[in-house]
């Protein structure tokens, strides 16, 4: 393979990125039988399979099937007790006004029909009646929990009478049977949007693309499943300035942010248009049975089971490691079904999708499951050279950036500067074709984001869903520039691997300076070789398909999928083959990659899809082998080429979590006291056991991490202090207030053990200032 | 010299009696029962460093190490401390960090942390790395692990702070070959699964140096190395069951070990032919599920297995495996086993030297208690070679049964085969590979020199 190098140093840096994991058997016999690295994770085999409820109810009791992800199978009579359930959220209730009711056209009484509407909803087990959009199972929750408990007097408010109410299409089971429903002369509609929904909405999340960095936060839901209700230009234009604030970071302090926050909510629900009203929670079930169940358990607080960091920690019972793991997932609800988007740009929005792409996708971060941070999975952000290059530096001339027009990456232009600059350090593996990961991997989802961006609604290279999920990224992303390629060698017994990691500077416009709240915005990372994404692009230029859902509609084309429409393969691997014979490359690329080492690109992606028989070549910690309506399935990489290991995420897996046992004040200080609750190891099961928290107190093996959040609240409903308390020698944690203006306040306290964020339990403690 | 003479001359034995027969007719150490210290001892707390593999495969070694080792200080601690005075502070920190930071951490733990012991360590590719570090450093150090000749043939010739309590590697091979001569004396076709790299090398070299000499006509019919990281046993398997073996023999381990008997079980590998592995019960006792074929010899890295000795038939064990299973609900292994008594074994030594010198004793006075003890282990007798501070106690190798007290397999204990581990390692000055002989250690060299071909 040949590049086109531009300098010699560069030349270095593309031949070092040219092999990312070398093999050298050492001479010497040093070694015990321990193996310290598995690449990969636990089972050697996941297979999904679309199983009725009923039938996977039966697998799971006759311990066939180890997991069903998505819904609960609904037991007939109680489920047997070696199957356990883990909790997520799964879908707001809100209730909307008709605008066009005539009783409801009061601002009081339409509040007072919110407020009411909680007593059309269904007695279903999963709903948890919560008139407020923040809740337990967001990270931001303890800000916004002295609010949700409703309010009397807007319930009892008078005028409106008797509401007739409407459930959205497809969510009918939201609605008590016994309320007064029409279907066209309704007051007050009731729908349940689930978290995918919220999120899909919010362009947050799709495919490949990194997702913004709030999406698990109950104020970003909330502005997307509400701001669409506002009917008064004034809450409008509070909620828009508010979200803005909040996803710029324009807040000094954390007493701050959680103001705006609360603002956001408030002017989401000020004019009483909708409302949250409760949220749904999703229980999936899994075998826990001694031999043939499954443990390391870490399923995400809003997507569950379906989460890349479940697939990264579950472990069969029966094997240290390895193993044959099948899972089922339910037929979609017939409303809800789609076919095809297997695509990494704009597709695998539906779930067996979400779950397959956090299979053999690899993400530069993944989500924390119980929590809204993210962690580092493909990329370390490591110290610049110089220390003072993080802000407001000048672009260097060997950095590449994306022309704005058309996407070519063309080296930046002189002059230009970046209010910041992030490093990272890059884990590079070969892509399942067997070809090696190179610059242009890594740089080329910049240009593809820009070109498909560009134009407007209605041009050839344009798709309106690419736009706006790599929205944020193309507004702070400036270009990127290859450092350097540092290398890393792994020894084990006789056998030692050397792993190359490139080191890149990407230089940002970012209303804050704040690294780990940049970090994840634009980092240089692809799953998909630059090929595999161009292929794409080609096939929708050509018209063969379109990325998203959307503009497939819009142009009648079929949704790309490169995996489940035999004649798109059809076409595409025809794609291939021209690309191979001619050395194809796109545009975007002229610089980086000549004709000899795409066409050498081309026919391993032919030599791939002829034995694999899908085009879906990712560098991630499983293959697709074979897919079916009924199965999917997936084998690990143990390729030593892939550098995460087993092991690497499972402190996720069962989160200790913190129970508030006693809340004094001391002075200026409270003293707060707290209990653990940790789920031990025994043998294969995990037992919980409940303690006093003590700096010293272990989970298993791994000492815990105490973080605290606190907010101060006064009685007008602002945050007047906000903050994190001090763990203290004793295992006690102290916060002192400040100085407080006279008058009544509440305090707020959470303990998150190991970043455990769902389900607080929150210690409340009430006082005055004189 | 027929093979059951050798045998009996070697000193294997099989079943319940080993414990009896095997062990030193000496009682347990006197330092073991509590006697008031002389002179004045500092309160400050004893800080112990403890790195295993708390993440990673190997973790399922690791986590053992450190639960045998914490059940030990908790144990002191909640008695006074060691000389009743000091108590135990432990810092842990994980093996998987690789060796170039676990020697960092090593040095950081000395000079920053002022640990008084070092101690745990699974891999053999660590204890070379720190053993020297640990000489640099003066610090007392005792690796529970890490079993490769290669520590005090090469990288610690000549210790003096730094310990080992493990079997060594060659142990394994010449255990599982001892154990199939005893059984299988007529199984003459061999066939091999290992995994490529030393330690299944290792291991085919020492099985077979052993039993050719023990069954006259024993050759290899077949030989699968599985890479690293493969999860298709396929090939290996039905080429295997092509040679029809008598005797198939194997040191895959940990969750390849599983895969492979499971994939086995599905072609019948097992009807056949005689199974026998050096290390397949050598991971946690509840990791291996009851569809293992029973009565194949399911080896556990030469040392520890805790249904044995059974019953009241050694104290120790029932103590430890009691005191355990109450503290973490389940069953020690080989790590939890050197982990816990590495930590006793340094109190005794305090104890001991405290006798002698009063006050709180010195490195050079704990090493030279360490130092030719006899320790009294749920494994049986430890007895600290004070030449080359290598730990040795017998092998052992055991049959796999299925019995209703136990939700997983275990080793039977009616059937475990012992051997003094002297008996198969080679004289503390044969020769080292390269010095006169190439072959792969100095125990192989040894056994083709000095055994003799049974008849």
């Amino acid at each position: 393979m040949r590049l086109l190098p531009t300098s010699p140093d560069t030349r270095r840096l593309l031949a070092a990125l040219c092999c990312t994991a070398i093999l050298v058997v050492a001479p010497t016999s040093r070694a015990g039988h321990e193996v310290s690295y598995y690449p990969s994770f636990y089972p050697q085999e996941i297979r999904i399979e679309t199983l009725d409820p009923a039938v996977a109810a039966r697998e799971l009791a006759g311990n066939t099937l180890q997991a069903y992800i998505g819904s609960d199978p609904g037991f007939s009579g109680t489920p047997p007790a070696h199957l356990k359930t883990f909790a997520s959220l799964h879908s707001f209730v809100t209730a909307t006004i008709n605008p066009h009711s005539a009783k409801l056209a009061n601002h009081d009484v339409r509040c007072a029909a919110i407020a009411r509407a909680s007593d059309a909803l269904a007695k279903r087990a999963d709903l948890v009646a919560h008139p407020y959009p923040v809740t337990p199972y967001h990270a931001d929750y303890v800000g916004h929990a002295d609010r949700g408990s409703g309010s009397a007097s807007s319930r009892n408010a008078a005028g409106g009478g008797t509401m007739v109410y409407r459930a959205g299409d497809g969510t009918e089971t939201v609605l008590a049977a016994g309320a007064a429903q029409h279907a066209t002369d309704w007051d007050v509609r009731l729908d349940e949007v689930l978290i995918e929904d919220v999120l899909r909405r919010a362009h947050a999340g799709l495919g490949m693309w990194p997702r913004v960095p709030w999406a698990k936060e109950g104020w970003f839901q909330a502005y997307h499943l509400l701001r669409g209700a506002l009917s008064d230009p004034g809450d409008a234009a509070d909620a828009d300035m508010l979200y803005q604030r909040l996803v710029r970071r324009q807040f000094d302090s954390t007493a701050e942010q959680i103001n705006l926050g609360r603002g956001l909510v408030t002017a989401l629900t000020h004019g009483c248009d909708a409302q949250v009203i409760a949220y749904g929670t999703k229980r999936e079930y899994y075998s826990d049975e001694f031999s043939n169940g499954i443990e390391n358990i870490a399923g995400d607080s809003q997507a569950g089971f379906g989460s890349a960091l479940f697939v990264r920690t579950v472990k069969l019972k029966d094997f240290p490691w390895n193993g044959w793991l099948r899972v089922g997932m339910a037929k979609q609800a017939a409303a809800r079904q789609v076919m095809g988007g297997w695509n990494p740009v704009a597709g695998f929005t539906d779930p067996s999708g979400r779950l397959t792409w956090a299979t053999v996708g690899d993400d530069a971060f993944l989500p924390v499951p119980y929590n809204s941070r993210l962690v580092a999975n493909r990329v370390e952000m490591i110290d610049p050279e110089d220390p003072k290059s993080r802000q407001s530096v000048l672009i260097p001339s060997d950095a590449w950036a994306p022309d704005p027009a058309t996407g070519r990456l063309i080296k930046a232009a002189p002059g230009q500067g970046a209010t910041a600059m992030v490093t990272y350090r890059v884990s590079a593996s070969s892509f399942h074709d067997g070809t090696a990961m190179e610059p242009a991997d890594l740089l080329y989802p910049y240009a593809l984001a820009v070109r498909w961006s560009a134009g407007q609604a209605g041009d050839t290279a344009f798709d309106s869903e690419v736009a706006a999920a790599t929205r944020l990224m193309r507004e702070r992303f400036r270009a990127a520039r290859v450092v350097r390629v540092d290398e890393r060698t792994l020894t084990l017994a006789d056998l030692t691997f050397t792993y190359r990691s490139p080191v890149i500077e990407v230089y940002l416009n970012s209303p804050t300076a704040e690294e780990q709240d940049n970090g994840p915005v634009a980092p240089p990372w692809s799953s998909v070789p630059w090929h595999v994404l161009a292929l794409m692009e080609a096939a929708v230029e050509r018209g063969i398909a379109a990325f998203s859902q959307s503009e497939a509609a819009r142009r009648n084309l079929p949704w790309l999928d490169l995996v489940r429409e035999p004649a798109q393969r059809d076409k595409l691997v025809e794609l291939v083959n021209e690309f191979a014979r001619t050395g194809y490359r796109p545009a975007a690329l002229q610089e980086l990659v000549n004709a000899d080492a795409a066409r050498t690109r081309w026919e391993a992606l032919a030599r791939f899809v002829g034995d694999s028989k899908h085009l879906l070549v990712t560098n991630g910690p499983y293959k697709l082998t074979s897919w079916s309506p009924e199965a999917v399935v997936f084998d690990v990489i143990r390729e030593f080429t892939y550098p995460i290991g087993l092991g690497t995420f499972d402190p996720f897996a069962y989160p200790p979590r913190a129970l508030i046992t006693g809340m004094e004040r001391s002075g200026d200080d409270v003293i707060v006291t707290a209990d653990v609750e940790i789920w031990m190891k025994q043998q294969r099961n995990r037992r919980a056991t409940r303690t006093a928290l003590k700096r010293e107190t272990m989970r298993e093996t791994y000492a815990i991490r105490a973080e605290t959040q606190y907010a101060v609240i006064a009685d007008d409903g602002t945050v007047a202090d906000a903050g994190i308390a001090t763990w203290r020698t004793d295992g006690r944690f102290t916060l002192s207030l400040p100085k407080l203006p006279p008058g009544g306040y509440r305090l707020l306290m959470a303990v998150f053990l190991d970043g455990n964020a769902v389900e607080p339990d929150i210690g409340r403690f009430e006082f005055r200032s004189q | 010299m027929d093979r059951r003479t050798f045998l009996n001359n070697i000193g294997l034995t099989v079943g319940g009696a080993a414990a009896a027969t095997t062990m030193p007719v000496i009682g347990p150490s006197v330092a073991q029962a509590a006697v008031a210290p002389k002179g004045n001892i500092p309160s400050t707390p004893l800080k112990m460093g403890h790195m295993t593999f708390l993440t990673g495969p190997a973790a399922v070694l690791g986590e053992p190490s450190l639960k045998g080792h914490l059940l030990a200080a908790e144990e002191i601690n909640a008695a006074g401390g060691i000389l009743g005075k000091r108590k135990i502070e432990t810092i842990s920190a994980d093996e998987q960090a690789g060796t170039d930071a676990n020697v960092k951490e090593l040095r950081r733990m000395k000079l920053s942390e002022k640990i008084d012991l070092f101690t745990g360590v699974i891999s053999s590719g660590n204890t070379p790395a720190l053993g020297p570090v640990a000489e640099e450093l003066s610090l007392l150090t005792i690796f529970v692990d890490g079993c490769t000749d290669f520590l005090w043939d090469k990288a610690v010739p000549n210790p003096k702070y730094t310990f080992r309590i493990t079997n060594i590697q060659s142990a394994d091979g010449v255990t599982c070959a001892l154990a199939a001569a005893q059984t299988w004396p007529k199984a003459k076709k061999i066939a091999h699964i290992h995994p490529d790299y030393s330690y299944g090398r290792n291991a085919f070299d020492h099985f077979m140096i052993a039993y050719s000499k023990l069954v006259p006509g024993a050759q290899v019919v077949s030989e699968g190395w599985p890479k690293l990281g493969t999860t298709d046993f396929t090939a290996h398997i039905t080429k295997t069951i092509s040679s029809q073996p008598d005797l198939i023999v194997s040191s895959v381990w940990g969750g390849d070990y599983v895969a492979l008997y499971k994939q086995a079980l599905r072609y019948g590998m097992f009807k056949d032919a005689k199974f026998a592995s050096t290390i397949a019960f050598g991971v946690a006792p509840h990791a291996i599920g009851k569809d293992h074929p029973e009565g194949a010899i399911a080896g556990v890295h030469s040392n520890y297995y805790f249904t044995f000795p059974p019953g009241n038939r050694w104290p120790a064990n029932k103590t430890f495996v009691e005191k355990y299973f109450k503290r973490w609900n389940e069953y020690p292994n080989f790590q939890s086993d050197g982990a816990y008594h590495t930590l006793y074994m340094y109190k005794t030594a305090i104890e001991k030297a405290n006798r002698l010198v009063g006050g709180w004793p010195d490195e050079e006075a704990i090493i030279s208690q360490l130092e030719g003890m006899y320790y009294e282990t749920a494994a049986g007798y430890l007895y600290i070679r004070p030449d080359n501070h290598q730990g040795y106690k017998d092998a052992v190798t055991g049959f796999s049964k299925n019995v209703a007290e136990y939700p997983f397999q275990i080793l039977d204990p009616a059937t475990m085969i012992t051997i003094p581990i002297r008996n198969i390692t080679a004289p503390p000055n044969w020769p080292k590979p390269g010095q006169g002989h190439n072959d792969p250690t100095a125990t192989y060299n040894w056994i083709k020199e000095t055994w003799p071909q049974v008849t």
